[in-house]
């Protein structure tokens, strides 16, 4: 049964095996890559609030650390397997290569469900975690961050029994954190930003002037309101968002055709990023079905929902002047439709480059606390619209020059990188 | 004869001269006195009482002889001669006076004990003693008991269990206080009703157990007002409505047509003057604070039948001057008064085989609590409580330490079930486990809107936490207590009531009053107290105006299990082939029966998906298969967790809207290599679960002793083709069974037994 079942490390390995091949890696490169450097699996006794010990297994993948500090979040999952942090430390890697900051790949977490623990038992863990890999980790070795049912609380936690164990104050061991206690400025800005930089640098080297495309987004989270906000100030004209209707439980496209206005549309959105229908209808907005973003006659198509959403079926409906695609979620491009915009010879900036906005201000967040100085919000942004606008460039002088679909080059160039530094250091 | 007679002996004198019957009862006061203090010759007098020592010829099948007067005066005599003789003179004059005292309050005995005495004659004698001076009031403990015992019954209920617990707590001047804000026909005889007797029964049964516990200190109940079961019949009378009752027995479909232009009917009908002047009375004590009118039926919140929702509770804001005041608390109780011949009620009694019974309907009229906030006034929380927990949402949470639903504002949201908002749910014994853990879940389902009263409409409303926060801000009751302000993905409660609401979402989250008020200690303790002196779960009603120190207790009824059911039984000797599954864990107190569709999703089948597109196809397949089968009349089956949006792996991702149709929800936690997987419990939708009154049941199909025929769920023919022929490429993992078909005529039923912790489902024909 086990072997017919989805194995996400099986995938990444078997993507990194076409990648490598690509790159000509020796043996011992593809050998060293394909796993993680470390595995650190140990138990975290809690004393619950009955008085009762429970020991929750922990654990923490380090899968490269030849470029910088390991990176990668903590879930608390009940039915975490081991395959998939090691292939989510995997493309931790691959990620933080790719827009060139130092550092490598990791990921960790806890077997437990939060929903069956007091906050004050969620603690007891957190702190547990700390104490068991307390040496393993640092700001100079592997800092984690947030993930699937972690949030900032889990974070600070951390960060506080790390401390108490150096007797120092060391920020910079965990991101993710709120501001005030070591969090940076721009982190909700920095993916929509750093969607729209790609985009800006993607349209300059295709000699198209922004100012005159239009663009459909699709969606209006996080990613999506700034990405729109920020294409504006530039001059572009975004036609549409989509979002998910709570009530109907189906999404819906918001059209305007002279532009979509974020901070109108925020006002009538509910705090899950749903848009009053009939408001938007009165302040001139067309309501059409979740998918009709994907027809709009423009020129960028920024995906920025959902993984699989641009699919064979999808791709077919895409305008004819659509030059430009910018994948602002994880996935949003299956396997079939990445044929059809290679044969249309639709650029595309693949989602690990676009949406790396986030990672990077993690990792800016980090640099903050390692020097206890905290930079303004301008200074923040400023950086980051340097740091992936270098990343982008790089990838895209890579596809020119060896006529590569962005895709593959994206990844070629994060993986010569890691290979890069393994090989200056002599590990292989 | 002595020169100077003791004082005792001139009172004796004297009533032998003017109440014979009077001192025949001091005498037989003295010869037990006498007895009690051992003194030996009383007894032989006492020899001379008892028939059964004379010379009589005498059986037990015979009266007794009847002695003559003139010999009961002759005892009574001897008995003050030995008392004289025995005992000191101050003595005896001091008892004597006593007593005589005592006579005093015969009144009170007298017409507690008669039956049906209208209700001013009594209201009249239990004032009367109330006035009297302290000291006078020294009942002895058997009158005492008997007239607590008698007013109990008198107002509230024959019940001998109802009595018999709440005679050790109720004195004469409870009812003193009770009846002085009474308001009935004064010449009826109309009881108070169940509502009322439940919560002053709760209420006698707290106060007495306050000085042992300190979360209880500020314990209190709201001002009210009571209008006697029968201030009904009077309205009816009084507006020529006598035929109404007959009603009951007419056809639901009838009854279901006609109640609207009844209750209009009702609204412009008067009440009597008589009322209208006791309601007048009430309106100038409570002033213009917002009033709740609360139906308190006879037939409500006994045991077995808590009528829940079935009878009208109305809130009137009580603003403008005093006639409009009186006109809409008329109105209010004109109301309450159709809701006795509402088809539902009139459904739920025929349910019940309660028809028959004369319903009556007495009506509390209550302060609520609150405080006013800019134009609106609300409570800073309210809600119910229950000593059972039928919704365990973590296999950690014991069913007996109760859930408590809380929510801000006014606690109508708590009591109904509103479908797309969403109460706290606290177990009181593991208050840290929440139902939602991530903030984006938490937020999600939180309170979206709150109840309250607008001052200036008049009128009782809805708005968004949100709007409310936004509009009133800080002056907001307990404003710290209740919201956590989500920011960035974050979610935090506030370090001290400077709350910044600046960039950030307030949402309902009662953190910090759950972790550190004393609300939890509060609520437990009472439950625990209520339980105990009742002998039954109780289900309590509360709310606290924004001092979080003090709570109200605002009802306190026997707690109905889900759907009315009290318990279930498994029916036994069920034919092996008949049963297809059993459960022995986490199991709640329901019957579903007359199971026409089986949707089982294949524990195998849904793992050997390859693609996470298919995965979630699954769970769009089940949601079509919910718009398409009969409602209620299907249940759904399948591995992992349900409606889990994080990892699709865990199970079919499915929202509310998809689910909404079914009649239960079944996880199979079915092993997978070496591990079963955990699931959902309160995970996710489980709140939805709850609101939407959907059967949730875990299964264990590994589990030694556990019946699972896998076969049956496997192998039957599977119907997905011909409901939805696009979903044919899913046959494999989506299996509709039409139980009827694969049985012959057989539907299926699932008995769960929550008290013994066993469930089983079983195939049943007509």
């Amino acid at each position: 049964m086990a072997d017919k079942s989805f194995n996400a490390f099986k995938m990444a390995q078997q993507q990194f095996d076409g990648v490598a091949e690509k790159l000509g890696l020796d043996q011992a490169t593809r050998d060293l890559l394909r796993n993680p450097l470390r595995e650190y699996h140990f138990s975290i006794p809690v004393r619950m609030d009955d008085g009762a010990v429970k020991v929750f297994q922990g654990y923490r993948v380090q899968h490269n650390d030849a470029r910088g500090p390991a990176k990668g979040g903590i879930r608390f999952h009940p039915q975490e397997t081991v395959d998939t942090v090691k292939a989510l430390a995997t493309w931790m890697t691959w990620k933080c290569s790719v827009v060139d900051i130092p550092l490598g790949g990791g990921k960790g977490g806890v077997i437990c469900d939060p929903h069956h623990l007091s906050e004050r038992e969620q603690e007891g863990i957190c702190r547990g975690w700390i104490r068991q890999i307390a040496y393993n980790i640092g700001p100079v070795q592997d800092v984690p961050a947030p993930d699937v049912m972690t949030s900032g609380q889990h974070m600070i936690w951390m960060m506080d029994e790390y401390e108490r164990i150096h007797n120092g104050k060391f920020p910079g061991v965990i991101t993710g954190k709120p501001l005030g206690v070591g969090g940076s400025l721009g982190r909700t800005e920095a993916t929509g930003y750093g969607v729209v930089y790609c985009m800006r640098e993607a349209l300059r080297e295709m000699g198209i002037d922004i100012k005159k495309t239009t663009a459909a987004f699709q969606g209006f989270g996080n990613v999506s309101q700034y990405a729109v906000k920020l294409y504006r100030e530039y001059g572009g004209t975004p036609v549409c968002v989509s979002c998910w209707d709570q009530t109907d439980q189906k999404s819906y496209t918001f059209v305007k055709k002279s532009g979509v206005d974020p901070d109108e549309l925020l006002k009538i959105t509910d705090r899950f990023g749903g848009i009053d229908k009939a408001k938007a209808k009165a302040a001139g907005y067309e309501v059409l079905p979740g998918d009709a973003w994907i027809e709009q006659d423009v020129e960028v198509l920024v995906p920025a929902a959902l993984e699989n959403q641009v699919t064979g079926e999808t791709a077919a409906k895409m305008g004819k002047n659509v030059k430009l695609i910018v994948e602002g979620a994880n996935g949003p491009t299956t396997p079939e439709a990445d044929k059809i915009i290679k044969e249309r010879g639709i650029f595309m900036v693949p989602d690990f480059l676009a949406n790396a906005g986030g990672v990077t201000c993690s990792y800016f967040e980090q640099v903050q606390c390692n020097m206890n100085y905290f930079w303004t919000k301008d200074e923040v942004l400023a950086k980051l619209d340097t740091k992936m606008t270098d990343a982008f460039l790089k990838v895209s002088a890579l596809a020119r020059e060896k006529k590569l679909y962005m895709r593959d080059a994206a990844y070629m160039i994060a993986i010569q990188r890691v290979a890069d530094a393994c090989k200056l250091r002599g590990w292989v | 004869m002595p020169q100077n007679k003791p004082e005792w002996q001139v009172i004796v004198d004297l009533l032998r001269d003017t109440n014979p019957a009077l001192l025949n009862r001091i005498g037989r006061k003295m010869m037990n006195y006498l007895f009690k203090r051992n003194v030996r010759q009383v007894e032989s007098l006492m020899k001379r009482l008892d028939a059964s020592s004379t010379d009589w010829e005498y059986s037990e099948n015979q009266p007794i002889p009847k002695l003559n007067l003139s010999l009961l005066e002759e005892i009574v005599d001897e008995a003050f001669r030995i008392a004289a003789r025995e005992i000191r003179d101050d003595e005896i004059t001091a008892m004597v006076t006593q007593w005589l005292k005592q006579e005093q309050f015969r009144f009170l005995t007298m017409a507690a004990e008669k039956r049906d005495v209208p209700l001013a004659e009594i209201t009249e004698s239990v004032h009367r003693f109330a006035r009297m001076p302290e000291i006078a009031r020294k009942l002895s403990p058997e009158e005492r008991t008997l007239v607590r015992a008698a007013l109990i019954r008198r107002f509230f209920s024959d019940d001998l269990h109802y009595i018999n617990v709440i005679k050790n707590y109720a004195t004469v001047e409870d009812f003193s206080a009770m009846l002085s804000r009474t308001v009935g026909p004064p010449q009826g005889n109309g009881k108070l009703g169940g509502k009322a007797a439940g919560l002053f029964r709760a209420e006698k049964i707290l106060m007495a157990a306050k000085k042992d516990y300190v979360s209880l200190r500020n314990l209190a109940v709201p001002k009210t007002w009571f209008i006697t079961s029968d201030g009904i019949l009077d309205f009816l009378h009084f507006n020529a409505l006598e035929e109404m009752p007959s009603i009951k027995y007419r056809d639901p479909a009838e009854i279901r047509q006609e109640f609207p232009f009844l209750e209009q009917v009702f609204k412009n009908s008067s009440l009597s003057p008589e009322m209208i002047a006791g309601l007048s009375l009430a309106l100038d004590d409570f002033g213009d604070r917002p009033l709740i009118v609360r139906s308190s039926s006879l037939l409500e919140d006994t045991l077995g039948a808590a009528f829940a929702g079935k009878y009208k509770s109305l809130f009137v804001a009580n603003q403008g001057t005093k006639r409009e005041r009186l006109e809409a608390l008329a109105d209010a109780i004109a109301e309450v008064y159709a809701s006795v011949f509402g088809p539902d009620p009139i459904e739920y009694r025929r349910e019940r085989g309660l028809l028959d019974f004369n319903e009556e309907m007495g009506i509390l009229i209550q302060e609520v609590v609150g405080r006013r906030c800019g134009k609106y006034f609300l409570p800073a929380y309210a809600g119910v409580a229950f000593s059972f927990n039928e919704f365990r949402w973590s296999p950690r949470i014991k069913r007996t330490d109760g859930i408590i639903r809380l929510v801000a504002g006014m606690g109508t949201r708590a009591v109904d079930r509103v479908g797309d908002d969403y109460p706290v749910l606290v177990s009181p014994g593991q208050p840290g486990l929440r139902v939602n853990a991530s903030p984006d879940e938490v937020l999600r389902y939180s309170q979206h809107n709150v109840d309250v009263i607008n001052l200036e409409t008049r009128r009782f409303e809805t708005m968004t936490a949100e709007q409310l926060v936004a509009e009133v801000g800080p002056e907001l009751p307990a404003l710290s207590q209740i919201v956590s302000i989500y920011r960035d993905g974050e979610l935090r409660s506030p370090t001290s009531n400077l709350i910044d609401l600046a960039g950030g979402v307030p949402v309902v989250t009662f953190a910090k009053l759950l972790a550190h008020g004393p609300f939890i200690p509060q609520i437990r303790d009472m439950l625990k107290i209520l339980q105990q002196a009742l002998g039954w779960p109780v289900d309590i009603e509360f709310a606290c105006d924004g001092d979080i120190h003090k709570l109200y207790l605002l009802q306190c009824r026997p707690q109905s299990q889900a759907g009315g059911r009290a318990s279930v039984e498994i029916p036994a000797n069920t034919a092996e082939a008949d049963r297809l599954f059993s459960a022995n864990r986490f199991i709640t107190n329901a019957v579903v029966r007359g199971i026409e569709y089986v949707v089982y999703v294949d524990p195998d089948g849904y793992d050997a998906l390859p693609t996470m597109d298919d995965l979630a196809q699954v769970g769009r397949i089940v949601g079509e298969l919910n718009s398409k089968l009969p409602r209620q009349k299907f249940i759904l089956m399948g591995p992992g967790r349900w409606g889990s949006r994080g990892d699709i792996k865990l199970g079919v991702r499915v929202g509310y809207s998809d689910i909404n149709n079914t009649a239960m929800l079944i996880e199979v936690a079915k092993k997978k290599k070496d591990y079963v997987p955990e699931l959902s419990f309160g995970t996710h939708f489980f709140q939805d679960l709850v609101e939407a009154d959907i059967k949730y049941l875990p299964l264990y199909p590994d589990e030694p002793g556990v019946v699972f025929r896998e076969e049956f769920f496997s192998q039957t023919p599977n119907q997905l083709r011909r409901i939805l022929p696009g979903a044919r490429n899913f046959e494999n993992v989506v299996r509709v069974i039409h139980v009827p078909k694969a049985v012959e005529d057989a539907t299926m039923a699932v008995y769960m037994d929550g008290e013994r912790e066993q469930a089983l489902a079983v195939l049943e024909r007509e």
